[in-house]
């Protein structure tokens, strides 16, 4: 097992940083999470370049690349701070092509694959009702919970602004007004890929908070020394990038495991989830505390970083439930239940 | 109509340059990008055969890692790359890059050169003018915009007083300037085509470069210094005339 990244892989990576670096910013991310229209160009540049469809199959006008292809997409989303239409998009193409049957496969993955007709992610709620991530122009949803996928067209729904302790990404209620479709394919592993995806955006949000934390260890000056001199800071710095790069290492891992290795997707998916979603609370939560005063500003991007970590950790299976999913696949006691997207 | 554009992999401009102070080379050691520059060189180039037919080829000189940037011109559109690596040329003089690259264009079918005003490492500024020098054409420099009738070339060119409009016949080479369009992102089909699309690593001896004499056989640093501080700005603080101050000030400069 290989775990570094080939030339195509290196230049995918490169090719969508140039693109979130140029065309996106943490001001961009806040004047989208307060209902401005950044994000339209932003998607339209995706899809002009053509990245909606990198992990659908060519045979619906996809690239047809890999779980690693789409997880380097989105941790540099993640370390972006680009909203949830990628992702969301992303993961319903995921869910509808391992889940879905061939009518649904044929009606929805080549608008999904172009992004012409985007698919957004969303929870479904006990009572029927859903929870979706940027939602708003999407042309269908995904509503995943209890075990369950529901694909509802967008004249089949209602969405109403909702509010989310993620400032970076609009949230909706979506309240069902017509028919629904299931996914009764195999959920489980295309959700678990959906998980590993998620788990990518995690350690790009975590990265961009340990990068802002050593641009101010270095640059801040107390008693007459950068702060990041005093051990104080400095290991936590270092504590910061062994939870980013442990988190990588699980993700990447879990990215081959789902294409390599399918049958050790369950475990391989709830560690990197875990890794990620512990990993990056912890790191945004330390990066805050490196900045000092300034951290706790509302002007600061600290808190946008550990709102998202906080959002899309809890997403698609809180830390305890996948933990008890690992601790289940060693055999040490706990049900597996597919985690529910809350 | 066939385009050769030259390019640079230079380390990341968003992080300061160092100098090796045992060699006088610069550091390559750390994050190396397509210069920002030779991006517009490359959209310049593609627009043109785009509206004309042809292909761009790219021409680059530099280690092996300036792979990395010839897939990424090749991942915007460029047909073919062309990599000159070769150890007796790191640390090469400006005359001397600019003969590797006018040999390695001899090489290719090209109406038109199109490069970056300068180097965002070296900043020498001259190596296009030297190309076309050695090249025997002409050179159409600071170009803000460009157009190709026939074989008439059009380029409004920037200087400190105006804009000029400059003709020649093709073939020419061609500088352009930040700012003469807006450069695309390669597509994920362009990203995964580059490593399909022909490269050419010729060695000097490909080139007839044996007369070349080295990498700098016609300069030598002999020293390397930090650039003096820039003096503080002037702050004029308004008391009902600052508007015209600062309008009186950008007029002098001729900003306006």
């Amino acid at each position: 097992m290989r775990f570094d990244l080939d030339d195509d892989q290196r230049a995918v990576r490169d090719g969508i940083d140039s693109l979130c670096r140029s065309a996106w910013s943490p001001a961009s991310a806040r004047r989208h999470g307060a209902g401005d229209d950044d994000a339209a160009a932003l998607w339209r540049e995706l899809v002009a370049a053509g990245w909606p469809g990198i992990a659908v199959a060519q045979a619906y006008g996809g690239q047809g690349l890999g779980t690693v292809e789409l997880t380097l997409v989105c941790e540099t989303m993640g370390r972006a701070l680009a909203p949830g239409m990628f992702f969301g998009n992303a993961a319903v193409a995921a869910l509808v092509e391992g889940a879905g049957d061939d009518d649904q496969r044929q009606r929805w993955l080549p608008g999904f694959a172009s992004g012409e007709a985007r698919g957004a992610l969303g929870s479904l709620q006990p009572d029927g009702t859903g929870l979706a991530l940027d939602a708003e122009g999407a042309a269908a949803l995904v509503l995943v919970g209890g075990g369950r996928a529901m694909l509802v067209a967008a004249g089949d729904c209602q969405l109403e602004p909702a509010a989310g302790v993620d400032l970076t990404r609009r949230l909706s209620s979506v309240t069902l007004t017509g028919g629904t479709d299931e996914l009764r394919g195999d959920l489980g592993t295309a959700l678990e890929r959906v998980e590993v995806a998620l788990s990518a955006e995690l350690v790009g949000v975590a990265q961009r908070a340990l990068d802002l934390a050593l641009d101010q260890a270095r640059s801040r000056q107390q008693f007459g020394r950068p702060i990041g001199a005093y051990q104080a800071v400095s290991h936590r710095c270092a504590d910061m990038l062994l939870d980013v790069e442990s988190a990588r290492s699980a993700v990447l891992a879990a990215a081959w495991t789902a294409d390599h290795s399918p049958q050790a997707l369950p475990f391989a998916a709830s560690v990197a989830k875990v890794s990620a979603a512990q990993g990056a609370w912890r790191v945004t939560t330390a990066s805050l505390q490196v900045h000092g005063g300034i951290g706790f500003t509302w002007e600061h991007d600290c808190h946008l970083l550990l709102r998202r970590a906080v959002a899309s950790g809890h997403l698609l299976g809180s830390p305890e439930a996948h933990l008890d999913r690992v601790a289940a696949a060693r055999g040490l006691g706990g049900a597996a239940a597919v985690p529910t997207a809350q | 109509m066939n385009v050769v554009v030259c390019i640079k992999q230079v380390p990341d401009p968003n992080s300061p340059g160092q100098l090796d102070p045992s060699t006088h080379l610069l550091k390559r050691d750390g994050e190396l990008v397509l210069d920002p520059g030779d991006e517009f060189g490359v959209e310049a180039g593609l627009q043109l055969v785009e509206k004309h037919g042809g292909q761009v080829t790219v021409v680059s000189m530099g280690p092996e890692r300036g792979l990395d940037a010839v897939r990424k011109a090749l991942a915007m559109g460029a047909a073919k790359g062309v990599l000159i690596s070769d150890d007796s040329l790191r640390g090469s003089d400006a005359l001397t890059t600019a003969k590797v690259l006018a040999a390695a264009i001899r090489k290719q079918d090209f109406d038109v050169v199109i490069t970056a005003t300068e180097s965002t490492d070296g900043y020498t500024g001259v190596v296009p003018q030297m190309i076309a020098g050695l090249l025997d054409i002409p050179a159409v420099t600071f170009a803000k915009s460009v157009s190709v009738e026939g074989d008439k070339l059009t380029a409004q060119r920037q200087t400190e007083t105006g804009i000029e409009v400059v003709e020649a016949t093709l073939p020419v080479v061609l500088s352009v300037t930040a700012g003469v369009n807006e450069p695309r992102y390669p597509s994920l089909k362009g990203i995964m085509g580059a490593k399909q699309k022909p490269l050419d690593r010729p060695g000097p001896a490909d080139l007839n470069l044996e007369d070349v004499g080295g990498a700098s056989t016609g300069q030598r640093i002999t020293a390397i210094d930090s650039a003096p501080e820039r003096a503080a700005g002037e702050i004029i603080k308004d008391e009902g005339e600052a508007a015209k101050r600062i309008v009186d000030f950008l007029a002098d400069k001729k900003v306006i």
